[in-house]
């Protein structure tokens, strides 16, 4: 009963007549008819072909004019893949967006301020930073909250693109994007899992071949860590080669496979298998599996029975990257703190509720089953030797992240203690200038649709402490008329690490950007050892910065951490700091775009030069009791160039006072 | 023909149709409009077309028009009827085009009108405050011959001069007199309940006569309507035309398009709602157009021409034997009360072959949505068409549930 397609296509066409037709004033309404047509045609592989052979006569028509996509130039390879789930007519116009790029690419249409290479740039950089939709087959239980005529749409639209841009074509690309991915060593690694999952199953790479090399390197530590992994894929086979292995070679074996996680911070199942084995075995050779060095080797030694406990009960296939956090926190010898020891041991006994499992459970993203206690112990041994790899998925959720961050750093105690109460008491119970927040009697926080694709520490709290968060800067607004609310909440939120002092550019009863100079000479008087006196930070410092795009115009608010500053083995100043919304590099505008290695990073930090990342910030804590006037000693040059590049950017978007 | 339409109020499909058609026009609405109208190179004139009383100087805006050679005024909307009267009054140099638009704009005198013609209409009152309301269903009551025990009769109340259903009451019980007229609804038209299948028309009329009528058949009032109608009400279409050429002698309409609404009976006799002079709501005309395959929204201003022959003007009408190929109906989105956050439009629609096209817009983030007054803002229109009226209701009937926004 269906229509046929060429009666659709008649339909399109005659909607599409329609609109070329219809005087300027007319347009939007005879827009929303043809991609009501359009999004018919998105429904089949021929309806898409016959759209990609009319796209020209589309886009001449102006279906994209007056509208963000009308200008090539101003788009973002980065963005697509969320617009094309936001729903339609969004996800259609997109849809159409990258039609219209595809035939610029092959010439099909000529664009003046658009070139082919152009165009054939972006969607190679749009299927990379898309990669996880551009190659997805929809079949997971997680895409059922959506519509399966918008997945068939995106479905059908990647498979005529990848016609003609064959994966095979974008390996240089991909395996950039991974290298930085993996530089950065996120918690959660599935997208560079996807991205592996994918050529490992549709591409031959080849060893002589540079690009076939690098790629080789991560396919390998997750597919086939070591040659005998290799010959004897498939778990139980693996494991029976294993037994019946002499000493020696278990040792290469386990050198061989520790080496591949600690050269990209990816676990194998493989290295499960080996780990279970060897703790059963021969536990000496745990710390070569877990590529330990000699600080971490003292740890184990004294932890043996507990890290046998933690890695028998608690790590499975389904947690694999438990094994990559194992290794941290024994490296950052956290066990020996007592604090820590003790909450861990307590933790590792918790009944976890109901609401908690269900949730962790969601996070879940692998075809493995895994119980909500392995994924809290898994992901508290993540959180803890991980701390720069907390991120904040598609949550507005920067501030509990980066408290999470900072806790596992600087309190461990404090993070399980909070972690053990809220993954039993679905709750959790802070200070607000001597009142209680409770995070089951608060509102809503500022998450609606929460994103499970964190890490599971995260999962467990970050809904508790984004009420928590949200309602604190609730009662600050009002407790404080007039004064920037995270003078007080900050220090309730984060504990007694935050600095009393504060300084923002913005003043709230104004409106106005005041005293611009002095924040940046307290700033640089503050952090930077060339004008602190040679100091190094003690805690983060938690600071607002501006978000600015490609073309520095300010998109939002942001909340990061600066972890250091110093010199960058190339000798300049830089800001490493901690960004958890950061996939890698970003680009700020005006030039300014934060790396992620290459500069001195550790894993996880982001680093900026020292004037291109302060002219982004607006607020920062610091310690007033310090600075002796040395703010007075900051050359005048150095703030100058610092203002020009925040006037220039964000400061455009505000009314600059007298005493800017 | 013309010298140049006058067309009172803002509509971008009409300005469409006169454009295509190279038909001189002017439009005449508020100043807001100028800068767009500059832009789009569409004649213009600002004019503060506020509600009309007798501080309203047409003659004024006559002047203002002089310069144009303006000849026929058109109104578009409810609010600009009196405007046109006053206009057509001038250019047709008889003071009574103006009281007939009053007419239209009074329902309580548009009631007494029809009923001293001759017309069905229910038991009718103008209230000034709830205690009328309840003397109103005191008598009405009584006109019943009710017992004590029995339900009350049904009514309805109605602002003077609203469009479509703004502030409608509609009365069936004492208690809903003082919960749902407001302070603000009066004064008000109370009016017994008509019984019967509701349905409007649109009639074009041209020197007193009905030279085009399209029924439609509503679905559900103000969320869908499909033309033409089905066959239980075309069958009645002889006895409609009648009825709407003896409202056409009554109120002594010459041109334009009117709009009634009726209610038929069971036993086939017209009860009359009332009559609106501007272009219908529910992209009624559009359907109408697409279905009798002819511009209803040009046939609508040229009626308003006395200057045309008739065969001058049959030219903008389908042949008087047309007979439509297919039924073609909309339905009227709404978002439900709550929290809406993005637009999906169902599998089943795309897979029903009815299904025509939508223009359904994408909400601006995640919003709540609130009740709803009148008829005013839907979030867009779902087309359907098809060969079949009574899988066409069903379809109609289906989609007013059918949640698009989630």
């Amino acid at each position: 009963m269906e229509l046929t397609i060429s009666e659709l296509e008649n339909r399109f066409l005659d909607s599409l007549a329609l609109f070329e037709e219809t005087p300027s004033f007319s347009k939007k309404d005879k827009k929303s008819r043809l991609l009501s047509q359009a999004d018919m045609l998105f429904r089949t592989p021929e309806g898409v072909a016959f759209l990609y052979d009319h796209i020209p006569r589309i886009t001449e028509a102006g279906l994209f004019e007056d509208s963000p996509w009308q200008d090539p130039n101003h788009l973002v390879p980065y963005l697509v893949g969320g617009t094309l789930l936001a729903g339609y007519p969004n996800s259609t116009v997109e849809a159409l967006s990258e039609l219209r790029l595809l035939a610029i690419a092959e010439s099909r249409l000529d664009y003046p301020s658009f070139s082919a290479a152009q165009a054939r740039a972006f969607l190679e950089d749009m299927l990379v930073a898309n990669f996880e939709l551009a190659y997805e087959d929809f079949s997971e239980k997680a895409w059922e909250g959506y519509a399966r005529g918008e997945l068939e749409k995106v479905r059908l639209l990647f498979n005529l693109i990848h016609q003609h841009i064959p994966l095979g074509s974008l390996k240089g690309k991909i395996a950039e994007a991974i290298e930085v991915l993996s530089e950065h060593r996120p918690i959660v690694v599935t997208k560079i899992k996807r991205m592996l999952a994918v050529i490992h199953k549709q591409l031959k790479l080849d060893a002589t071949h540079p690009d076939g090399r690098r790629l080789l390197k991560f396919v390998n530590a997750v597919y086939r860590p070591t040659v005998a992994a290799e010959q004897h894929s498939g778990l139980e086979s693996y494991r029976r080669f294993l037994e019946q292995l002499p000493k020696g070679r278990l040792q290469e074996e386990s050198e061989q496979i520790g080496e591949q996680m600690a050269s990209t911070g990816l676990v194998s199942d493989y290295q499960v298998v080996l780990l279970h084995y060897a703790v059963r075995q021969y536990p000496e050779l745990v710390p070569r599996i877990l590529h330990l060095n000699a600080h971490g080797v003292a740890e184990y030694e004294r932890h043996e029975a507990f890290v046998a406990l933690l890695v028998q009960e608690f790590i499975v296939p389904g947690n694999k990257q438990a094994v990559y956090g194992l290794a941290r926190v024994l490296q950052r010898n956290l066990l020996s703190r007592r604090v820590a020891w003790h909450a861990f041991n307590r933790l590792i006994r918790v009944e976890v509720h109901p609401e908690v499992a269900e949730n962790l459970l969601k996070g879940n993203l692998s075809d493995d089953a895994v119980t909500p206690a392995q994924l809290l112990i898994g992901g508290a041994l993540c959180a803890l030797g991980q701390p720069l790899g907390v991120r904040q998925g598609n949550n507005p959720t920067c501030q509990s992240a980066r408290g999470i961050s900072m806790w596992s750093r600087h309190a461990p105690g404090k993070l399980i203690n909070l972690l053990i109460d809220t993954a039993t008491s679905n709750n959790v119970v802070f200070r607000y200038e001597g009142e209680l927040v409770e995070s089951s009697k608060t509102g809503e926080g500022l998450a609606r649709q929460f994103d499970y694709k964190l890490d599971p520490v995260s999962i467990v709290l970050v809904p508790h402490l984004d009420k928590i968060y949200n309602e604190m800067m609730k009662r600050a607004s009002v407790k404080h008329l007039g004064v920037d609310p995270h003078i007080s909440v900050n220090p309730a939120f984060y504990g007694h690490w935050i600095q009393t002092g504060f300084f923002s550019v913005y003043n709230p009863v104004t409106g106005f950007i005041e005293n611009y100079e002095d924040f940046v000479r307290i700033f640089y008087a503050s952090f930077h050892p060339q004008y602190n006196g040679g100091h190094h930070l003690i805690y983060p410092v938690p600071l607002g910065i501006f978000i600015t795009d490609a073309t520095a115009t300010m998109l939002g608010y942001h909340a990061i951490s600066l972890l250091r500053i110093e010199k960058s083995p190339a000798g300049e100043w830089r800001a490493y700091f901690f960004n958890p919304n950061s996939e890698g590099r970003q680009n700020w505008g005006q030039g300014i775009q934060p790396s992620v290695s290459g500069n001195g990073e550790y894993h996880g930090e982001s680093s900026l030069p020292v004037h291109q990342f302060a002219s982004r910030v607006y607020a920062y804590h610091y310690n007033n009791l310090r600075l002796d006037g040395k703010q007075e000693e900051v050359p005048t040059e150095a703030v100058a160039s610092v203002e020009r590049l925040a006037r220039e950017s964000w400061g455009r978007k505000y009314r600059w006072g007298l005493v800017g | 023909m013309a010298n140049r339409f006058a067309l009172l109020g803002w509509s971008l499909p009409v300005i469409e149709s006169m454009q295509k058609a190279e038909l001189p026009y002017v439009v005449v609405s508020f100043p807001e409009f100028e800068s767009y109208a500059k832009e789009h190179n569409i004649p213009f004139v600002g004019y503060r077309l506020d509600e009309f009383g007798s501080h309203s100087n047409s003659l004024a805006l006559a002047e203002l028009l002089r310069a144009y050679d303006v000849d026929v005024a058109v109104p578009l909307f409810e609010e600009t009827v009196e405007w046109a009267g006053a206009l057509n009054s001038i250019y047709r140099d008889d003071p009574r085009v103006l009281n007939r638009a009053f007419l239209f704009r009074n329902k309580a005198m548009m009631k007494r009108k029809a009923l001293l013609g001759g017309l069905r209409v229910g038991l009718f009152e103008e209230i000034h405050n709830h205690e009328q309301a309840h003397k109103f269903l005191d008598r009405l009551n009584e006109a019943e011959l009710q017992l004590p025990g029995e339900d009350d009769a049904w009514f309805h109340v109605k602002p003077f001069a609203s469009a479509g259903t703004v502030g409608h009451r509609f009365i069936k019980s004492r208690e809903d007199v003082d919960k749902k007229i407001k302070p603000a609804d009066f004064p008000c038209l109370a009016e017994s309940h008509l019984h019967g299948q509701e349905f409007s028309c649109e009639a074009f009329i041209h020197k007193g006569k009905v030279r085009f009528l399209n029924i439609t058949e509503y679905v559900k009032l103000g969320y869908s309507n499909f033309i033409p109608a089905g066959p239980e009400l075309e069958a009645k279409r002889d006895a409609i035309h009648q009825e709407i050429q003896k409202l056409v002698d009554v109120f002594g309409i010459e041109y334009g398009m009117i709009h009634p609404e009726w209610f038929v009976t069971e036993d086939g006799n017209l009860n009359f709602g009332e009559v609106a002079c501007r272009i219908p709501g529910g992209h009624i005309l559009e359907l109408a157009s697409k279905a009798y395959e002819f511009d209803a929204l040009l046939a609508f201003v040229v009626s308003h021409d006395p200057s045309l022959s008739d065969a001058e003007l049959d030219k903008y009408f389908p042949p008087k034997d047309f007979k439509p190929q297919k039924y073609y109906g909309n339905v009227m989105v709404f978002p439900r009360s709550g929290h809406i956050s993005r637009l999906e439009i169902p599998e089943e629609l795309k897979e029903e072959p009815y299904y025509l096209d939508n223009n359904l817009v994408e909400p601006l983030g995640p919003q709540k949505i609130g009740g709803r007054e009148g008829f005013g803002n839907h979030f867009g229109t779902v087309n359907f068409a098809g060969e079949d009226a009574g899988r066409m209701r069903e379809l109609l009937k289906h989609y007013e549930d059918v949640p698009f926004y989630v």
